[in-house]
C-alpha cells in the first residue's frame, strides 16, 4: 500500500463518528429503503414465475429515457451536496443557487417521466395491461412521489435559506440525505425497468 | 481539471456517470450474456454505496454506516439470487 493510501485510510479511522442531519430522520430513510427493497424483491419473485412475459414487456420500455433520468438525478445529487457544503461555510447565497439547481433537475425528471408515461398510454399500455406494468407504474409512481416530497422539502429549505447557516445545518443535511436516497434507488429501478 | 478531481464529491459524480454509462452499454449490447444481470446489479451496488458513503456522508457514521451497507448488500444479493435460482 502506498504512503498516501495508508495515510488516507488512517485519516478515516481516526475521524470521530459523524452523523449528518437529524438522527430521527435516518430512521425514516432506513424504513423507506427497507420498503423499496421489499418492493424490488417482490418484483423479482413475480418475475421468476413468468420470466418470458416480464422480459418481453421490459423490451417495450425506453432505456434512453431511463438513462436521461438517471443522469438528471445524479447531477441533482451533486448539486445538493454543493448546497450543503455552501451552507456549512455560511454562504447561503451559493446554497440557494445549488438548491434551485436541484429543484430544476427534479422538474426535468418530472418532464421526462411525463413523456415516458404519455408514450406508454399512446401505445395503449396502462396499469391493467399485465403484471409487469402494474409493477412498472406502481414503483415508478412511488419513486416520482418521493421526488415530489424531496422537492417540497428542498423548496422549503430554499425559501428559508437565511435560517440555515453553519450553526443550523441539520434541516438541509436531512433534506439532502432524503434526496440522495431517492437518487440511489433509481439505480436499482434502472436494472428492472 | 486536477483541482476538480481533488474534491471527493466531483470525483464521485464522475465515477457515478461512468458507472451509469457502463450499465447502459452493458444492457444495450448485452456484453456478458447470462452474466449481464450480475454485472448490472454489481455496478448498481457500487453506485449506491458511493452515494451512501460520500454523498450521504455516512463514511464516518459508525454503526449507521454498517446498517446501510448491510441493507444494500442484502437487497442486491436477494435480487441476484432470485434472478438466477428461482
Amino acid at each position: 500500500m502506498s504512503n498516501s493510501l495508508r495515510n488516507h485510510s488512517s485519516d478515516h479511522q481516526s475521524l470521530p463518528v459523524h452523523i449528518p442531519g437529524y438522527k430521527d430522520f435516518w430512521v425514516l430513510i432506513f424504513l423507506e429503503m427497507v420498503t423499496f427493497g421489499v418492493f424490488f424483491v417482490t418484483f423479482m419473485v413475480y418475475r421468476a414465475q413468468n420470466v418470458e412475459m416480464f422480459n418481453t414487456s421490459q423490451l417495450t420500455l425506453n432505456i434512453n429515457m431511463g438513462l436521461l433520468n438517471t443522469v438528471i438525478l445524479l447531477t441533482s445529487s451533486w448539486a445538493i451536496v454543493q448546497a450543503v457544503e455552501s451552507a456549512r461555510k455560511n454562504n447561503t447565497s451559493a446554497a440557494r443557487h445549488y438548491i434551485i439547481a436541484t429543484i430544476l433537475c427534479a422538474v426535468s425528471f418530472g418532464v421526462v417521466k411525463f413523456f415516458e408515461y404519455s408514450d406508454k398510454f399512446h401505445h395503449g399500455i396502462t396499469l391493467s395491461t399485465n403484471l409487469f406494468y402494474i409493477f412498472y407504474f406502481m414503483l415508478t409512481i412511488i419513486h416520482l412521489f418521493h421526488v415530489v416530497i424531496g422537492t417540497a422539502i428542498l423548496t422549503y429549505a430554499c425559501k428559508n435559506i437565511r435560517q440555515y447557516g453553519s450553526g443550523n445545518i441539520k434541516f438541509i443535511e436531512s433534506g439532502a440525505s432524503f434526496w440522495h436516497m431517492v437518487d440511489g434507488f433509481s439505480y436499482l429501478h434502472y436494472f428492472m425497468f | 481539471m486536477i483541482s476538480i478531481l481533488r474534491s471527493s464529491v466531483h470525483r464521485g459524480w464522475i465515477l457515478l456517470m461512468i458507472a451509469t454509462l457502463t450499465t447502459y452499454d452493458l444492457r444495450v449490447e448485452n456484453l456478458f450474456g447470462h452474466w449481464t444481470a450480475v454485472a448490472t446489479i454489481g455496478i448498481a451496488l457500487f453506485k449506491a454505496r458511493l452515494v451512501v458513503l460520500d454523498f450521504m456522508e455516512l463514511r464516518n457514521a459508525g454503526t449507521l454506516r454498517i446498517v446501510f451497507e448491510t441493507l444494500l448488500c442484502v437487497i442486491s444479493v436477494a435480487i441476484v439470487g432470485i434472478y438466477y435460482f428461482c
